[in-house]
């Protein structure tokens, strides 16, 4: 629902100063800024709401001892008052600490730390996959405007926006790993695989790193499909941006100048109009790419993928709040960060780039 | 070629395979490995903290107890670390010898200063299990004598010293590592990351590696003092969804399948065992209060709105959605514990007596509502919705209005704890194996009894019944004053009993010794 | 809506609308969706809450879409289905837009820092990850349809608020908002009577986008449990009855295309009313 998808300029924010560092010291605060807007209010909505964590992390006989009860509140805080449990939790933060997840009773960085990389890995390959399948479909609707293949393409890429994630990995799974058997199973490696040595965390990248080509095949295998699913989406994003930046373009007065040169059309798209229009269509990418790790959520439950996703769906059915802002902050810094890549490239390349919105 | 997601990734790497110039890749030796699929309910590997049927069925294999149970067998208990017991006449003190053989997975010898050490930290981390302890003093005479003692009789000692939550840890190598037993072990102890790292017990397999999402790794330990030795060299115990679980057991990719419902069980093929026992979960049904009420009024449910929905409930249809093996329940306590009801026992539908029942109740058109575990929540392969559904629809069919109130786990069961349900749909699993742990938790005025709105002093004749069993030595006596309990319980309580499903293991015929035990599942330790 | 519609017919582009094909399938569909809505219980060949002793039957001649674990009638409970899945989207779309309008219409008509704290607020919004609040959200309120609704609406309604404040801020450049101003028009009055028709179509064009989206997180919300509750046939937990059973696929695939196609004419409506649009609005609609 974030406008994200393929439709969000953040970049459009209100500059005031003009040198290029004050530009950037304002954009980062601004960001920093946004990140403790996030905590803060990811924090009052979850104190807003009724629930009652002890009981939700507690068993049957545990939760009748009020011993017990009260030894679980102190270790967790929960025994403080809302706003100084805030005050623990954004000055914890500031040192990195994320605090305890009350589920699983780890600090929730270590448990980041073990699940952020196996949603980076499939919504790496899931953008990448997306990216090219959108730039292609984009750029043959964009020339082959309003005639057969253009509305094809648009059916095309408004079926890939239309289809429930989790239906679609339901179906993908059934078809391909139970009926056709092409697929593995579920999960990030086979039974008792042993993962690479950690560096990244992403499987693949550390098994190459440690020369270990069957880890990695195995480890692709694995994560092919759940990527597959996950890029239908982004696919009907990027092609249809694509397509409208390419329509913007084409409409300017240079692009017929170009044609009127007798310039082969080839040349023109390629040249004028696909390389102005790849900055914007990569910033979608990026910002669509931050989508896709929330958009995790019903896939990984499909798939039992071990990443962010279902850690975000167990901690917010267990009431687990440490865990619910610690995915909240890492997701809304990934957006937070490629909008401010994106603000600082934009105006490497116009400086004189103005308030326009 | 067989195209598949595999050789497609090759063909894709088979150019960076050329530059990159062939790997050697580490031959693997011959080891014999077991697959063991479950959905995961783990928290940790930390005896003391954990409670749930995963947690329990690892522990169990690292951890030994004082005394155990072999097989699928939850009434007679073997020795473990005790090679001998002996309880005195009023079953208030248990004197268990420490096999002098028992080692720990590095070679030190188990001591009582060990077991002391491991129960009482059990007790002081305030962890999930740590009730268990409630009332149980240890200790310790001599080096190999560990002494159990309790302030009034209490013959459920013996079933509770087998609880893998009662496992016995290398008291050194704990407090080296953070463990503590002193009586503010609660915050004191720091040993739980320690013990998800590595095993510290006695028993045939050592912890290799935790992961509390995908899998958890054993390794045999190769010095294990017992008889028994590790019949596999690795045993991989994974966190896989139920019907993944069954296509994998199928195909032979996995070894054993440990949550199958029946009717995902049949039909599974002819490489594969199908081993049934019986669950020790009983579903049950309660009626807290009529409508419209606040926790603070004790307020019961009207005896006729009870006695309509006792005997409105289609409990064959029930037991049909269960599946091959399930049972009505009769009564709360499972069929395999001492004194349990008969199925000639069981109620059975009445629609007539229902209606006239409803008629009498005073809530008629007041709509009330069930809650129950409803994100999906599902035991045995019963679901709590469907399970919810259709008693729904009985109790509509008798006059109700019902409305059904299910909400994720950590919603409803506080919402259940803390008597706000008018209605409920819930499940009881056993603590420790005794009956004890029905009569002390469903009688008026307990732990689930109140919850239903049951407070002290409501039924002299079952709280009776209650105290009388709780210190009954007698094996025959307690198993009648249970029978009397339940049966009084089935005419007046607000408890109704529905189903005891099925308890389904699905194992590959390679797989021996496999049997379903009601505590901790599948004991790994006997698998061959 | 009619009206809106007949607005659209009069402006230039306009009756476009009625001539572009992917419209005409969306509403189409839509319409068949709403009929079979409205006329269920005499449509529909069975109870959709009916269980007996069988489960899970193919699809046969007796139960075109078989039947589920309750041997429930898959095909009766899409139709019911509707029932939740339409109405339910219509309202949350609603409920956003009218939030994120009043909102968005106070940014940009009162500016200066109330319009600065607004903006980052919805910045703050749009940078959250919506589907882990929402599902935070529900699981606390615990799971009924109109706790989804609610916890969906406090993620959905920013992209409301940018815009209206996007199109106020135009607006104000123009002379009558000016003017009525000088003539000493409340503020109020001026964004009622002078501003509102000029954002009632754009907004009006971004909640016919949102609808599908809208219906695919309440649907979501409910394949994780979190959404409507049993016996209710809601499509989304209707697949997620499909991904326990896996193996029979009937279960899940057709209560997952019944969601498919509603999304889609959703889209289809949605993608042709913006182009049908001028495309200075259909911009500003698209940023």
């Amino acid at each position: 629902m974030k406008p994200v998808l393929g439709e969000s300029k953040a970049r459009k924010r209100p500059l005031s100063g003009t040198g290029f560092t004050p530009f950037i010291i304002r954009r980062l605060l601004t960001s920093i800024l946004l990140v403790f807007g996030v905590t803060f209010i990811s924090f009052s909505i979850t104190q807003l709401v009724p629930g009652d964590p002890v009981a939700a992390n507690l068993g049957q006989s545990a939760y009748s001892d009020p011993e017990i009860v009260a030894a679980f509140e102190k270790e967790f805080g929960l025994d403080q008052p809302v706003p100084v449990q805030y005050y623990k939790y954004v000055t914890n933060l500031l040192q990195g600490d994320l605090g305890v997840s009350l589920s699983s009773k780890r600090p929730v960085a270590e448990d980041l730390k073990e699940y952020f990389p196996a949603t980076l890995e499939i919504a790496l390959v899931a953008v990448f996959l997306a990216l090219i399948v959108g730039l292609l479909l984009g750029i043959i609707s964009a020339v082959t405007r309003d005639r057969l293949p253009d509305q094809l393409i648009r059916v095309f890429s408004l079926t890939g926006v239309s289809m429930p994630a989790f239906w679609t990995a339901l179906t993908a799974f059934y078809i391909f790993f139970f009926v056709l058997g092409w697929a593995p199973g579920t999960g990030r490696l086979e039974p008792g695989g042993e993962p690479p040595p950690t560096v990244t965390g992403l499987f693949t990248i550390d098994a190459l790193i440690n020369g270990d080509f069957s880890t990695f095949k195995q480890a692709f295998s694995y994560l092919l499909l759940p990527a597959i699913v996950l890029a239908i989406y982004a696919v009907g994003v990027l092609t249809r941006f694509t397509r409208a930046s390419m329509l913007e373009i084409l409409g300017n007065d240079y692009v017929r100048a170009a044609r009127a040169k007798g310039l082969p059309e080839f040349t023109v798209i390629r040249r004028h109009v696909l390389r102005p229009a790849l900055l914007s269509i990569i910033t979608v990418a990026g910002v669509a790419f931050s989508s896709l790790l929330a958009g995790s959520v019903l896939v990984e439950n499909v798939f039992s993928w071990p990443g962010l996703g279902q850690y975000a769906y167990r901690a917010a059915v267990g009431l687990d709040l440490p865990g619910i802002m610690g995915v909240s902050m890492v997701v809304a810094t990934v957006y937070i960060t490629m909008n401010l890549i994106v603000d600082i490239l934009y105006r490497i390349i116009d400086p004189q780039m103005k308030d326009s919105a | 070629m067989k195209l598949n997601f595999k050789s497609i990734a090759s063909i894709a790497l088979s150019s960076a395979v050329v530059t990159a110039g062939l790997v050697a890749l580490p031959a693997n030796a011959a080891t014999k490995n077991l697959t063991v699929e479950t959905v995961f309910q783990l928290t940790s590997t930390d005896p003391a903290r954990s409670f749930e049927q995963t947690g329990n069925m690892i522990n169990r294999t690292l951890y030994e107890t004082l005394l155990t149970y072999k097989g699928g067998d939850a009434s007679t208990p073997v020795p473990a670390i005790a090679s001998k017991w002996k309880v005195n006449a009023t079953a208030t003190e248990f004197t268990f010898t420490i096999d002098p053989k028992a080692k720990f997975a590095d070679g030190t010898k188990v001591t009582s200063a060990d077991v002391v050490f491991s129960l009482n930290r059990l007790k002081n981390v305030k962890g999930n299990p740590s009730s268990l302890m409630n009332g149980i003093t240890v200790a310790a005479p001599n080096a190999s004598t560990v002494v159990l003692t309790t302030e009034k009789a209490t013959p459920q000692v013996l079933a509770i010293v087998t609880s893998p939550a009662l496992g016995i840890l290398n008291s050194k190598v704990a407090k080296a590592n953070g463990a503590s037993d002193a009586a503010d072990a609660a915050t004191a102890d720091k040993a739980l990351e320690f013990l998800k790292s590595q095993s510290i017990g006695s028993g045939p397999y050592v912890l290799k590696s935790f992961n509390l999402t995908t899998e958890v790794v054993l390794e045999k330990n190769a010095k294990y003092w017992g008889a028994n030795k590790a019949g596999y060299d690795k045993i991989i115990v994974r966190n896989v969804p139920v019907n993944v679980q069954r296509l994998n057991v199928i195909k032979g990719t996995s070894s054993i399948a440990v949550d199958l419902s029946p009717d995902q069980a049949s039909g599974v093929g002819s490489k594969v065992n199908v081993v049934q026992g019986k669950a020790s979960n009983v579903f049950f049904f309660y009626l807290s209060a009529n409508s419209g009420f606040s926790p603070a009024t004790k307020f019961t449910a009207d005896p006729k709105c009870v006695e309509a929905a006792r005997y409105g409930i289609n409990y064959n249809k029930i037991v049909r959605y269960a599946g091959l093996g399930a049972i009505q329940a009769p009564g709360i306590i499972p069929s395999f514990f001492s004194g349990a009801l008969k199925q000639k026992d069981a109620i059975k539908q009445d629609s007539a007596r229902a209606k006239a029942a409803f008629d009498a109740c005073g809530i008629k058109d007041t709509p009330v509502s069930i809650g129950f575990w409803g994100d999906g929540g599902a035991v045995n392969g019963l679901s709590f919705a469907s399970l919810a559904a259709l008693v729904d629809e009985d109790l509509r069919a008798v006059g109700f209005k019902t409305k059904l109130a299910g909400a994720p786990i950590a919603v409803s069961l506080p919402i259940y704890r803390a008597n706000q349900e008018e209605m409920g749909l819930w499940l009881w699993g056993p603590d420790w194996p005794d009956s004890t742990n029905y009569t002390e938790s469903f009688s008026p005025g307990t732990k689930v009894g109140l919850r239903m709105g049951w407070v002290a002093g409501q039924d002299a004749v079952i709280t009776d019944l209650q105290t009388k069993a709780a210190t009954e030595t007698d094996p025959k006596k307690r198993a009648a004053l249970f029978t009397s309990w339940q049966k009084e319980m089935n005419k007046r309580s607000p408890l109704i009993p529905l189903v005891q499903p099925a308890a389904i293991l699905v194992g590959n015929k390679s797989v021996k010794g496999l049997s379903d035990h009601p505590i901790w599942k599948v004991n790994l330790s006997e698998l061959k | 809506m009619s009206a809106i519609l007949k607005k659209f017919k009069r402006s230039k582009n306009a009756n476009s609308i009625w001539r572009q094909p992917l419209a005409v399938v969306g509403i189409s569909i839509i319409a068949i969706w709403t009929f079979l809505a409205i006329f269920a219980p005499w449509i529909a060949p069975y109870d959709p809450n009916a269980q007996d002793a069988d489960k899970f039957l193919t699809p046969s001649a007796a139960h075109w879409m078989g039947t589920d674990e309750l041997n429930r009638d898959i095909w009766s409970r899409i139709i019911y289905g509707a029932r939740i899945s339409l109405p339910y989207s219509l309202l949350l779309v609603v409920l956003s837009a009218t939030l994120g309008s009043i909102i968005g219409a106070i940014s940009g008509y009162a500016g200066g820092k109330v319009d600065a704290v607004i903006m980052r607020i919805t910045d703050v919004f749009f940078a959250f990850p919506g589907i882990v609040l929402a599902m935070a959200v529900a699981a606390a309120l615990g799971p009924q349809i109109r706790n989804a609704v609610i916890a969906i609406t406090i993620v959905a309604w920013p992209i409301y608020a940018r815009l209206v404040r996007g199109l106020i801020l135009n607006a104000k450049q123009n002379d009558y908002v000016t003017a009525s101003a000088l003539l000493g028009s409340s503020a109020l009055r001026t964004m009622v009577v002078d501003l509102r028709p000029n954002l009632s179509g754009p907004v009006f064009v971004l909640a016919s986008l949102e609808v599908g989206n809208a219906l695919l997180l309440l649907s979501g919300l409910s394949f994780l449990g979190l959404g409507a509750q049993p016996p209710a046939a809601e499509w989304g937990s209707m697949v997620s009855m499909g991904a326990v059973n896996f193996d029979r696929w009937w279960v899940g695939l057709f209560p997952g295309l019944a969601i498919l196609t509603a999304v889609l004419a959703f889209n289809f409506i949605g993608d042709s009313l913006r182009d049908a649009l001028d495309p200075r609005t259909a911009k500003a609609l698209r940023d």
